[in-house]
């Protein structure tokens, strides 16, 4: 039989792969949630215009939007070093490159990545909010910590999620190219797989499902929770879970009209 | 008895409140009417310091708040004694009717959520709302989202409510409503102010009224001398434009 292209290869790849899939998502969860608190101070920096930061990190976001994903972790895993080898001379200490795992640079290059995306993100949902809604939260005599985690927080997540989803989907294929940094996830391995036979097709094929599946799951779950944090379309006792059901078939059926 | 003592606001260089002084007896309802952009928003506003004056002291009988120099504390404490229902509503568009009216009971007030609810339902109960406790706002009319933002105001039993226009932004039909609510609500003796185009309702609610032009009270006096009995040119000329415009509307 012809074999030129192996389907049991295929699957044999992608169970190979799969042990690898822990380490990717490790990677996206961590620069992601970083990358969010990052976004969400320049975003609060960059709002209320304090002056200094405001201009360091409007050439931060310029930078990090102007430049490769990839040529940025090579500058993270060529400038730590560098950088480290500047503070053991100026302040005498002896930090070792060696001791740095390298997953630490895949890291930091993906969460300043992120930091700077999702800052525009949280900025412009910020802004999306009526102002009213703020004031009369402060003519209530809510105080500002008050008014920004019980108004404005909620609202502004609303409109920021589907952006944020889309951008940790980003994140996750951007984790293939840690392999730069010497991280061996889920592209580096199909590489090392596809090298052992000269079975190269095969392996990205087999690398290729396993993305796809996991973003197409991320989805979902975006979905799943927009569903929670949307004030949903139906009139009516939302909060009686039976009745939200009831109306939800009634929605379809008329064709969205209630 | 609240003082208001000259409360002066500039935008850059427009003079926008020129020095504006009355009192507040309890149980008064007070109207303001003027021609627009004469600043009487920008009035209710500095009184609950949500724009800040330039100069200018709102006095209670136990409490003074100088827009010039206050601490958070003392903006918190105005702000619990003050209440405001707004042109455009602005409820809360996340969350329910029960919990828009719940939310300054417990986060402000620091009341327990089950007194909370006690509240909030006798609140939404006077405004006949309480059937659409669980709704969103986006669910409801507009004239049904200002009956919520004024259960909102009330649930806090504030010294003072604000109304800055509270009918502009409905259609016709629903006005009524709105005015009935109020008009209850003043009845029961509540301290209000009230900035509204609405002549006729003014004439029957408000137990004073002030008329503002260019950031100054032209005049002031109960509702039966300002409309019956103007002193100054330009009281005299407003209300003739008013009822000119008025009129034709309710002879239908």
């Amino acid at each position: 039989m012809l074999n030129i292209f192996d389907v049991d290869v295929v699957f044999k790849d992608v169970k190979s792969i799969l042990k690898f899939v822990p380490i990717s998502l490790n990677i996206s969860i961590i620069s992601g949630l970083i990358g969010l608190l990052i976004g969400f101070l320049i975003a609060i920096i960059r709002i209320k215009k304090i002056p200094v930061l405001n201009f360091l990190s409007g050439v931060f976001i310029s930078f990090m939007r102007g430049t490769p994903i990839i040529v940025q972790l090579y500058i993270t895993y060529f400038g730590i070093p560098i950088a480290l080898l500047y503070i053991n001379y100026y302040k005498g200490t002896n930090l070792q490159v060696a001791n740095i795992p390298p997953i630490i640079y895949a890291l930091a290059a993906l969460a300043l990545n992120t930091g700077a995306f999702c800052s525009v993100i949280i900025q412009s949902a910020f802004e999306a909010i009526n102002p009213g809604e703020i004031e009369a939260a402060a003519a209530l005599g809510m105080n500002g910590r008050q008014r920004m985690f019980r108004i404005i927080i909620p609202e502004a997540l609303e409109l920021a999620l589907p952006n944020l989803g889309n951008q940790f989907i980003g994140v996750i294929k951007g984790t293939s190219l840690a392999f730069t940094c010497s991280v061996v996830e889920m592209t580096a391995q199909a590489k090392i797989i596809g090298a052992r036979g000269y079975r190269y097709f095969e392996a990205y094929v087999a690398l290729a499902i396993i993305y796809w599946v996991i973003i197409i799951i991320v989805e979902q779950l975006i979905k799943i929770i927009l569903h929670f944090v949307r004030v949903p379309d139906v009139v009516g006792n939302v909060e009686d879970k039976k009745l939200y059901r009831k109306h939800k078939k009634l929605l379809k059926k008329q064709g969205g009209v209630l | 008895m609240i003082k208001i003592r000259d409360i002066k606001k500039s935008f850059f260089t427009n003079k926008v409140l020129d020095g504006i002084s009355f009192d507040i007896e309890a149980g008064d309802v007070i109207a303001i009417i003027g021609p627009s952009g004469t600043g009487k928003s920008t009035l209710l506003r500095c009184i609950n310091s949500i724009t800040k004056a330039d100069e200018g002291i709102v006095e209670f009988d136990d409490f003074k708040f100088d827009s010039q120099k206050h601490t958070k504390k003392d903006l918190t404490a105005l702000r619990k004694r003050t209440s405001m229902v707004f042109q455009q509503f602005n409820l809360f568009s996340k969350k329910t009717v029960l919990k828009n009216v719940m939310e300054g009971l417990t986060v402000v007030k620091k009341i327990s959520k089950k007194e909370a609810k006690e509240i909030a339902i006798k609140e939404l109960e006077k405004v006949h709302m309480e059937d659409r406790q669980v709704y969103y706002p986006k669910h409801l009319s507009g004239g049904q989202q200002q009956r919520v933002a004024i259960a909102r105001a009330m649930a806090m039993q504030p010294e003072l409510l604000l109304f800055d226009e509270p009918t502009s932004a409905l259609d016709p039909e629903l006005v009524g409503e709105v005015l009935d609510t109020i008009r209850d609500i003043a009845k029961e003796g509540n301290t209000m102010i009230v900035v509204s185009h609405e002549m006729s309702f003014v004439r029957n609610v408000a137990t004073k009224v002030i008329f503002m032009e260019n950031g100054k009270i032209v005049e002031m006096g109960s509702a039966s001398q300002i409309f019956d009995n103007p002193q100054n040119e330009r009281t005299k000329e407003f209300l003739i434009k008013n009822r000119v415009f008025i009129q034709p509307e309710y002879s239908i």
